[in-house]
């Protein structure tokens, strides 16, 4: 008998329910979601569709409502206030979207991957070897002395993500890593941060709205009202990269059909299922 | 006014055709707040990073309490940056999974001092900006304000002699803005030397002297308070 991998991201019927005054708002809505060790995925999804909750929840920033998501090991569900502070020092990274915010800008870039491992796992005497190993796996191995203001915005985002990964998270969560660079820039980077992670086999969830980090991560999730909806892998063919859309089935058999589907067949509150021999048909009722 | 901590002669710099800093001659003394007045593009940032150490200039001289920052290397100029410069700049540069109070501590763990002193100088050095109440919330649970307020924390709780602040209301609103700059006067009352540019000219009201920067030119310093 095989057994699996226990995954490292491990979220079933995930419910976020936000109350502000006089309103409450369901963010989260019953959101499957499991991440093999070394999974690479981005998150897409319109603004509202509950991208930013799950990303706090997995930063360990607020406990869910209800629903399991477990990290490494960690029940975000049920951490008591020690495990989440050393939850949030060492088994996640977390990259702002603005990279000037992570950074520290009158230290070098050396001290600057230093600094969380001040506060985390990583011994006193790797501190130094760590940092220049990170520096150079993101591309900054000259640059070691420099301070930010002397580098470049796709440097100084190498730099965010180096900080981010210095305490060897199992997981690193990235809120649209590339948005402030130029296309060029930002496929530079996103293959050194993919070959980085590979090779520490650290799993990483990117938000994004940049269709093309979607070709440097294992799967695409698009997230719609707060419940995983489609899913998009690229596979490469003879007449170039192919993506393969696959709409996601929760474990209670629950669908999100594309709502462009669902308009085109004009597909209502009820619709008639046909089982084939292999397939299901579904027809407007 | 006491000593002075900055004496600029001459400061020049230039990038490709830009002339960004030309000839600035500048003194800050001991417990007095200069505005650095002038748009974007006037050379301020320049001219901070001049004065800081962090970047070279092509021409002119400058010491900060005695030292010559961009004579520095290496370590030397790693020590400088650490103990005799605070800088606050237009973004916070906080972890963001980290509280308020281990983002301050982190800067006195980095020139040495063990946990729990560090810890405990941040609680006293966030309680004087005014943040004790959220010192255990985490970067990314605190407004612009209040990570601004924690980065004048995290830049003062080393004592420095000088703290250079580049912009560091520019993202916050009026109200606010005001509120850092308030800050900025009582950390000048106490004793710090205050180089603080801006374009905002609301500012001044906090100032001690004006100085005017345009197309990295300054201009005569204007007494203000």
């Amino acid at each position: 008998m095989t057994v699996a991998a226990a995954p490292i991201v491990d979220c079933e019927g995930l419910v976020h329910i936000y109350r502000t005054a006089d309103l409450e708002v369901v963010a989260l809505q019953g959101l499957d979601l499991e991440l093999q060790p070394g999974e690479t995925i981005a998150i897409a999804g319109r603004s509202g569709s509950g991208k930013t909750t799950l990303m706090n929840i997995l930063a360990g920033a607020e406990p869910p409502t209800a629903g399991r998501a477990r990290v490494g090991g960690h029940d975000l569900a049920r951490m008591a206030e020690p495990e989440r502070e050393r939850y949030r020092r060492q088994v996640v990274g977390y990259v702002w979207q603005h990279s000037q915010v992570n950074i520290w800008p009158e230290l070098s870039a050396l001290e600057n991957v230093q600094v969380p491992m001040l506060s985390g796992g990583v011994p006193g005497r790797e501190h130094s070897r760590r940092g220049r190993w990170l520096l150079e796996a993101m591309g900054l191995a000259g640059l070691a002395g420099r301070r930010p203001p002397q580098l470049s915005g796709g440097e100084s985002q190498r730099l965010a993500l180096a900080v981010a990964l210095a305490n060897q998270p199992a997981l690193l969560l990235a809120d649209e890593p590339t948005a402030e660079l130029d296309s060029t820039t930002a496929r530079g980077l996103l293959a050194d941060l993919a070959n980085l992670l590979q090779e520490t086999r650290t799993s990483a969830i990117m938000v994004t709205h940049d269709r093309q980090l979607e070709r440097f991560v294992d799967r695409v999730v698009q997230i719609r009202d707060g419940r995983t909806s489609l899913e998009t892998r690229w596979r490469e063919t003879e007449a170039g990269p192919a993506a393969d859309e696959l709409v996601i089935m929760d474990r209670a058999g629950r669908l999100q059909l594309p709502r462009a589907l669902v308009e085109k067949l004009g597909l209502g509150e009820r619709v008639r299922v046909h089982v084939e021999d292999d397939h299901l048909r579904i027809y407007p009722s | 006014m006491g000593s002075l901590v900055v004496v600029a002669r001459g400061l020049s710099k230039r990038f490709g055709g830009v002339q960004a800093v030309r000839e600035a001659d500048l003194e800050v003394a001991e417990g007095e707040l200069v505005l650095l007045l002038g748009r974007s593009g006037a050379g301020k940032s320049t001219l901070l990073s001049l004065i800081g150490g962090l970047d070279r200039p092509d021409a002119g001289t400058v010491t900060v309490a005695g030292q010559e920052g961009p004579a520095l290397r290496g370590a030397d100029l790693d020590r400088f940056l650490q103990k005799t410069v605070g800088w606050v700049f237009q973004t916070s540069g906080l972890l963001p999974l980290l509280t308020a109070a281990e983002n301050v501590s982190l800067a006195l763990r980095l020139m040495g001092k063990p946990e729990g002193p560090a810890m405990q100088a941040a609680l006293t050095a966030l309680d004087s900006v005014g943040l004790a109440a959220r010192a255990q919330h985490r970067g990314n649970e605190l407004s612009g304000g209040e990570q601004q307020r924690v980065a004048v924390a995290r830049a003062l709780i080393k004592a420095p002699h000088l703290l250079l602040a580049d912009e560091p209301t520019a993202q916050l609103d009026t109200e606010t803005a005001r509120s850092i700059m308030a800050l900025l006067r009582e950390a000048a009352d106490s004793g710090t030397a205050i180089l603080f540019a801006t374009h905002d000219e609301s500012a001044t009201e906090v100032a001690d002297r004006v100085v005017r920067m345009e197309d990295g030119v300054l201009s005569a310093s204007v007494g203000s308070r």
